[in-house]
């Protein structure tokens, strides 16, 4: 079929990824850090599939992600913490008031390129400097203590194998949202938008609109996010969600290849595992990453997703896999 | 309807110092092919550019089928019925053929979030449709699949048009269609040109092949310096004298 709106998510290949995905922390058997690590890799993949989505295929530098991710992770701890809310309540509220922050911000959609890029830093900035200056709410950079595990349907979930099939849920949802969205007539103006703005709005899209509303759908994706790594780790403080962690997201999205949802996540185990191996370097991690980067977009501009598809391409019996734009 | 399809009213446009347009009025009635013509920097495209809103006017009134839409956004223009070609296409070179054309889809069924999300996927098999019979239209290879960039030039040029034409516009305005395309490219595209006002469709035409636009304008409109100069049929424009000085004097005979 040639027509990209009837592409179907489920297909032998996508179900079994699926299955052992969900098996990996049978896996991993009872070790308490990497069960620790899987699940913030699942968090750091809910966010790098939200910016793929923004920024991979809408092509829309949003570079303060990180901000919009603190948002809801504050507002969940405080709403749990401070005025006894339930967890489903308090992710929805999450979710809310980062789309609320990114409507705020979305007049910047009139600026262009480099002037956007700037925009959404700073912005980005600026929600770093509310976390770390407002004590009253969110005790500054000693960090927030004592965020409840969540509790659903009566059930509190403490174990951190529970607590994966949680994200997993989750991510997977997120994930059909996204490819349901990319794959209908909006999808296609939104990756007609990334390719030729004019023609586009010539042909009538409204662009700023579809600009608005991947900022808001992304957003909505990070405060849900947030809210589960606060609730996942009891303590959240401002450097998550910093600038750092917006170049980390960003590289995530590059390295797995710009454009591709597989590689999104792939990205985020890659990089959240390598975050790992090099937090014994301190702050000079920061000037490797730096360095991984422009090595990144020096030799492999198309990611991961791009080099699996090249190198699928060698080889007869595949075909699919690989990443490039939505296949048709 | 009553009234010009389109009408332009002392549409005026400066950059700082330079008047590109200067006070051109421009009455399209409803089922003509109008022909611009001009030298080069005469305005042509400025025009275009103004009419479809991607440049603001610096004075003057743009009404559509009667509706003033001086201020109103280019998408906005095309919902309400207008469609243009670039001179150089301006096509999506990743997505795919069938993309392409179904963008053109954008200004009658906006595409929205909700829909994307809640609605069924057969609600859109319709467009497929749409978009096979503007292909066909357009004589445009059946490889929908494939991606808009192996098309050849010529064919980059009809899909445009497609994307332009799907939508169903009362207005089409197309910037020198037949820029670049070989002789029987050019029989095949003043077809299509035809093929367009029995659909309903008012097409508006800049062009530098005369032979093209005397044998499709009814009504030819002359632009030189940012100014009308003269409007009337190939024979009245051809004779005028106006016109044969700014042909001649500047480019030594060629063209009328």
């Amino acid at each position: 079929m040639t027509v990209s709106w009837r592409r179907r998510f489920w297909t032998p290949t996508s179900g079994a990824t699926v299955a052992a995905l969900a098996a990996v922390p049978l896996l991993l058997g009872n070790s308490p850090y990497h069960l620790f690590l899987l699940n913030t890799i699942a968090v750091f993949a809910m966010l790098a599939l939200g910016l793929q989505l923004v920024l991979g295929y809408g092509g829309i530098l949003q570079l303060g992600y990180a901000g919009f991710f603190g948002l809801g992770a504050y507002t969940s701890a405080i709403l749990t913490v401070h005025h006894g809310w339930p967890f489903p309540a308090a992710l929805v509220a999450a979710m809310a008031v980062a789309v609320v922050g990114a409507l705020v911000m979305s007049p910047i959609v009139r600026l262009r390129d480099v002037n956007f890029a700037m925009a959404t830093f700073v912005f980005g900035l600026i929600l770093e400097l509310v976390y770390n200056q407002w004590s009253a709410m969110t005790n500054g950079p000693i960090g927030f203590r004592g965020i409840p595990a969540p509790t659903l349907l009566g059930l509190t979930v403490l174990e951190p194998q529970h607590y994966y099939y949680l994200l997993f849920a989750a991510l997977l949802a997120e994930y059909l949202l996204i490819f349901r969205l990319l794959h209908s007539p909006f999808g296609t103006a939104v990756r007609a938008m990334r390719e030729n703005e004019t023609a586009c709005r010539t042909s009538g899209v409204d662009v700023t609109r579809v600009k608005v509303t991947l900022l808001l759908v992304s957003s909505a994706i990070a405060g849900a996010a947030g809210s589960l790594l606060a609730h996942m780790n009891g303590f959240i403080s401002p450097p998550t969600f910093g600038w750092a962690t917006s170049v980390a997201l960003l590289m995530m999205v590059v390295l797995g290849g710009v454009r591709s949802l597989p590689g999104a996540i792939v990205g985020a185990v890659v990089i959240r595992l390598v975050v790992e191996q090099t937090s014994v370097l301190g702050q000079y991690s920061n000037i490797v990453f730096g360095v991984a980067l422009v090595l990144l977009m020096a030799f492999l501009p198309t990611g991961l997703a791009g080099l699996v598809g090249r190198l699928a391409a060698r080889v007869p019996w595949t075909g699919r896999l690989g990443a490039g734009s939505v296949p048709s | 309807m009553t009234g010009p399809v389109l009408e332009t009213e002392q549409v005026s446009k400066r950059f700082d110092g330079l008047v590109a347009v200067n006070a051109v009025d421009l009455r399209v009635e409803g089922g003509e092919i109008r022909g611009i013509v001009g030298p080069n920097g005469a305005g042509k495209t400025t025009v275009f550019n103004l009419v479809s809103g991607l440049y603001r006017v610096s004075g003057g009134r743009i009404r559509l089928r009667g509706r003033d839409v001086t201020e109103a956004p280019p998408h906005v223009r095309a919902a309400a019925g207008l469609g243009r070609t670039f001179q150089t296409p301006q096509i999506f070179p990743d997505l795919s053929v069938f993309d392409n054309v179904a963008v053109g889809l954008a200004g009658s069924r906006p595409p929205s979030l909700r829909a994307a999300l809640l609605g069924r996927r057969r609600d859109w098999d319709g467009v497929r449709a749409d978009v096979e019979e503007t292909l066909d239209f357009l004589r445009l290879p059946a490889g929908i699949g494939g991606f808009a960039a192996t098309l050849s030039f010529g064919e980059q040029k009809r899909l445009e048009i497609g994307r332009a034409l799907i939508g169903g516009p009362s207005v089409l305005l197309l910037d020198e269609p037949a820029a670049g395309l070989s002789r029987s490219e050019i029989d095949t595209l003043a077809e299509l040109i035809r093929g367009m006002r029995t659909r309903g469709v008012t097409v508006v035409l800049i062009e530098h092949n005369m032979k093209l636009v005397m044998g499709l304008c009814g009504l030819i409109t002359v632009l030189d310096f940012g100014r009308k100069i003269a409007e009337g049929t190939a024979d009245e424009v051809r004779r005028d004298p106006l016109v044969v000085t700014a042909y001649l004097g500047r480019s030594g005979g060629a063209g009328v």
